[in-house]
Parts: structure tokens; C-alpha cells; sequence
């Protein structure tokens, strides 16, 4: 399951707009390795998902 | 020394000869500009002879498969094209300012994303980064009439210092849940140049 995907399991208040161009959330991968990840969470009254709660 | 050629404020043309093989052009007696004996051209620091060195060209030549949903995904140029005056790493997939190379840069590059789902492409943007930090985007939204496959660019001209990098990523934003997203080979690349230091 991708890292978008899992976001919206876990906080399933959230939804494709908070992902896009004027988004509050932005995902990122650098291909390093790492894979996906969170870069940046501004969302006003969710929270971001814990490293435990994504693994 | 050098041959000298002086626009000379009072005296008009004076030329100053030796046998060094280089040549200053000067103003009043203050060199302008300067050639050596390989040809190379210096107009007061302006304009280096090498030409529009450093200079490459990549491209993807595989698909870059797997691009995850709303996502932005560095590009992985996996071939130099060309290069000159510049290793360009496709490592960490970026081109770096050789030691002693900063100046203005110019860049360009095309990413061809495609879903293998018709109409699925709700929204996509490409961005250009310098350093990890976004410097430029080109964003598209398709808003009711979503597409398979499309072309995005970003160009751009850079003051630029020893150092410092340039990424290309790409953001895809589809419509279904299992859709499958790639950058295309053929096209996809990234090319730039020094244009002066």
C-alpha cells in the first residue's frame, strides 16, 4: 500500500484535495531509498501519522 | 606579455608588439578583452572561451515505473546523452556546479507521465529544485477532462554558485485508486549549460 493510501486509512477525514496543488500535505520521495515520505503536514485539524502508526 | 591593440584616448590606434602568441584589446590602455594562445576568450571576466561549458544532456531510457499517487517523485535520469565539463550523477539523479564553474545556467527539461488507465490524469505538476528546495513548477489541472499521457517542461536561467545542484521532479495525481503511473522513456530529459560567469 502506497503512503497516500495509508493516510487516508488512518485519517480517513482527509481527501485527495489536501494532497494537491494547493495542498496541505505534500509526500515526497527522492528515490535514495527512503521511499516515500512526508515532507510537509499543514493540515489544520488533522494530525500526522505517527512513524508507529505507518509501519 | 602580449600583443597589445589600445584604443588610445588622445592618440587613436597604438599597437604594442611582442612575440608571446596572445593578444589584449584595450581601452585607453586598460585591457577589455584578452585571447591566449589557445584561443580562449576572456571579455573582462564576462565571457570564459571554453564556451557554454559545463554542459549535459540526460534522459530517461527506461520507464520509470511505480510513481506513487499524489506524490512528488524525483526523476531518475538513468543516461548521459552528452556531457562536457561536468560528470552529471545519475547516483543521486542531479547535476552539480563543478568546482570554479558557477555562473548563469540554463535548463530545460520535458517529463512525459502517462497512466495505463484512459482519462486518469486529474492533475500533474513538474518542479524544478535547486539545493532540495523548489524553485520552479508548472502545473496542470485537467479538471473534468482528464488525459493518459501528457507533456510537461520547465526552463529556466540560474545564477548559480560552485556546489549547488539541480533536481527535476514530478507529481502525478490520478483518479483511480489502482491506477499504474510511469515517466516515460524517449520523453523524458534534462539538459543545461553555462551560459556566462
Amino acid at each position: 500500500m502506497q503512503l497516500y493510501e495509508k493516510i487516508i486509512e488512518l485519517r480517513p477525514n482527509l481527501t485527495k484535495e489536501d494532497f494537491t496543488i494547493d495542498r496541505t500535505i505534500k509526500l515526497q520521495n527522492d528515490l535514495d531509498g527512503r521511499g516515500d515520505y512526508i515532507a510537509e503536514w499543514n493540515h489544520p485539524t488533522e494530525t500526522q501519522p505517527t512513524d508507529e502508526e505507518l509501519a | 606579455m602580449t600583443v597589445k591593440i589600445n584604443a588610445d584616448t588622445s592618440n587613436g590606434l597604438q599597437l604594442e608588439s611582442d612575440t608571446s602568441g596572445a593578444i589584449d584589446i584595450q581601452s585607453a590602455g586598460v585591457t577589455k578583452a584578452s585571447i591566449d594562445t589557445v584561443g580562449n576568450l576572456d571579455i573582462q571576466g564576462r565571457y570564459s572561451g571554453n564556451g557554454n561549458v559545463p554542459a549535459f544532456s540526460v534522459e530517461l531510457t527506461s520507464d520509470q515505473t511505480g510513481i506513487s499517487d499524489a506524490t512528488d517523485t524525483k526523476v531518475g535520469f538513468d543516461s548521459v546523452e552528452t556531457q562536457q565539463g561536468v560528470t552529471f550523477d545519475t547516483t543521486n539523479n542531479r547535476f552539480t556546479v563543478p568546482s570554479g564553474a558557477g555562473g548563469l545556467y540554463y535548463f530545460s527539461s520535458t517529463i512525459q507521465v502517462r497512466s495505463e488507465t484512459n482519462s486518469d490524469l486529474v492533475s500533474i505538476n513538474m518542479y524544478l529544485f535547486k539545493n532540495g528546495v523548489k524553485n520552479q513548477t508548472n502545473p496542470w489541472n485537467f479538471s473534468t477532462s482528464y488525459v493518459r499521457l501528457f507533456n510537461m517542461n520547465i526552463s529556466k536561467i540560474l545564477s548559480l554558485s560552485e556546489g549547488d545542484y539541480i533536481e527535476i521532479y514530478a507529481y502525478l495525481n490520478t483518479a483511480g485508486a489502482g491506477s499504474s503511473r510511469s515517466f516515460k522513456a524517449g520523453g523524458s530529459n534534462f539538459s543545461g549549460f553555462k551560459l556566462i560567469t
